[in-house]
């Protein structure tokens, strides 16, 4: 095999995506665990560490970039490169959105029964990461379709719980419009994770395939 | 499209080798088609096909049928000295004749019999332009081509081929002998003459492919193994060997 050092650049970007895929896969399973008993501590810990995924993602566009300056890329090789930086840009957005929901287990005074509709998101969310981690490392195009049909789970979920919190909302029952206004806030969070994760499944698909679909 | 060539099922024998198999191709006129494969795949041979080069080769066979404006250009009784007229040529290392930048340009159309030196003069002027070199020399038309730079010298040798107003312009690795900075001139030069002219050129720069040219046909083993737009070519090619080729997989 030929340009033994481009490739080496490449599998080496490959692992740096893989890496943040896992760290933001296990921010979330963190999440998770601080929801479930709202525990502050665990929430600090997952907003200290969204430091390091911001730097794994400048780390990915900075690699990009030179690869792109001194191999002149073609074909596969520039979409796997083109698909590094994109998934890189929705995971750091997805890693904010973490830091978002840790921040609300801190600050809320909410009942804890309500806050237990933000739970509802983590199933179809985990299985969403953990097939596209699957799907990256495999470049597995039927696994990354399967993505978008659990967002739309997610984008269901959703949809009645606008429903019962604006209810909620309009007639202030149990729990304040501010404290209902800031539960739409972090869902509103997860829904968008769920798009995220479907933006990283279309990369992914375009990168095996080089095919755009649009799949939310 | 408009179609300068139609080749079809172009077979070329040199002895009992065969150097092109099967070969099926349409080049579109003012167009860039650039034709790219390892050493030795055919893709020279296939050009210098265009306007009958091969024929001063010894042992070269060749069927099939290329057509040049909708004529069959490669029988016996075809006027080749025309064709070659038409169908204009630069080479890999620049080969300026020994002689004044301005004889070196008026040679091709003296040879035609154009006598009149105010016409002479103005093609040389034309030409030296269309080849973006005129600037650079138009105060020294009567120095030696021989003292030109690389590039400048390649510049003339399209300048001369420009002379003849052909329609078509092979060019056969035309800037691997020179520097980047030459190199550059010649590519910003070959996108401007599309305007007026066909372009078919050979080159190992894949870069240079992906950035000058409209077409591209990759060549494998005396093969045409694909051939389509080079944005499609530089972004997806259909056969995993041209992907191979192009990403420098092998080659």
């Amino acid at each position: 095999m030929e340009r033994i050092r481009f490739q080496e650049m490449l599998s080496r970007l490959k692992g740096e995506v893989t890496s943040m895929l896992k760290d933001v896969t296990d921010q979330f399973n963190r999440l998770y665990e601080a929801l479930e008993s709202m525990d502050k501590t665990k929430a600090e810990a997952i907003i200290s560490f969204d430091e390091a995924i911001n730097e794994k993602e400048d780390k990915i566009n900075e690699d990009s970039f030179l690869i792109i300056a001194k191999e002149c890329p073609v074909a596969s090789d520039l979409r796997m490169i083109m698909t590094a930086i994109r998934i890189a840009n929705d995971l750091e957005r997805i890693g904010d959105y973490a830091c978002n929901l840790a921040k609300y287990i801190i600050h809320t005074t909410t009942k804890h029964e309500y806050n237990k509709a933000i739970l509802d998101y983590f199933k179809p969310l985990m299985a969403m990461f953990d097939i596209i981690q699957h799907a990256y490392l495999e470049n597995d195009v039927v696994e990354a379709l399967k993505v978008a049909k659990m967002d739309e789970r997610i984008d269901g979920i959703y949809e009645n719980h606008v429903k019962k919190f604006i209810r909620i909302l309009k007639h202030e029952v149990d729990i304040s419009a501010s404290e209902a206004g800031r539960i739409l806030f972090v869902i509103k969070q997860l829904e968008r994770t769920g798009d995220h994760l479907t933006n990283i499944s279309e990369a992914i698909i375009y990168c095996v395939r080089a095919e755009r679909l649009t799949l939310n | 499209m408009d179609k300068v060539f139609q080749i079809d099922d172009l077979n070329l024998f040199y002895d009992d080798f065969q150097a092109l198999k099967h070969i099926d191709l349409e080049i579109y006129r003012n167009k860039i088609t650039a034709l790219i494969g390892p050493s030795g795949c055919g893709k020279s041979t296939f050009i210098r096909c265009l306007n009958r080069m091969n024929d001063l080769i010894d042992g070269v066979k060749m069927d099939g049928c290329i057509r040049f404006d909708d004529e069959v250009c490669n029988l016996d009784g075809y006027d080749v000295i025309n064709l070659r007229k038409r169908v204009g040529m630069v080479f890999q290392k620049p080969n300026p004749f020994p002689m004044s930048i301005f004889d070196n340009i008026a040679y091709g159309p003296r040879r035609q019999g154009v006598k009149d030196k105010a016409t002479l003069k103005e093609t040389v002027i034309k030409s030296l332009k269309q080849a973006a070199l005129y600037d650079e020399v138009k105060d020294d038309l009567n120095k030696s081509a021989l003292s030109l730079s690389g590039g400048q010298q390649q510049r003339l040798c399209i300048a001369r081929a420009l002379a003849m107003e052909p329609e078509v312009l092979l060019m056969d690795e035309p800037t691997s002998a020179l520097d980047p900075i030459a190199t550059q001139k010649i590519e910003a030069l070959i996108s401007e003459l599309k305007e007026k002219y066909t372009i078919v050129i050979v080159t190992h720069s894949m870069q240079q492919a992906a950035r000058i040219s409209d077409y591209t046909a990759f060549f494998y083993m005396g093969e045409l193994r694909e051939y389509d737009a080079t944005d499609k070519i530089f972004k997806a090619p259909k056969l995993k060997q041209t992907e191979d080729y192009i990403t420098g997989r092998f080659g």
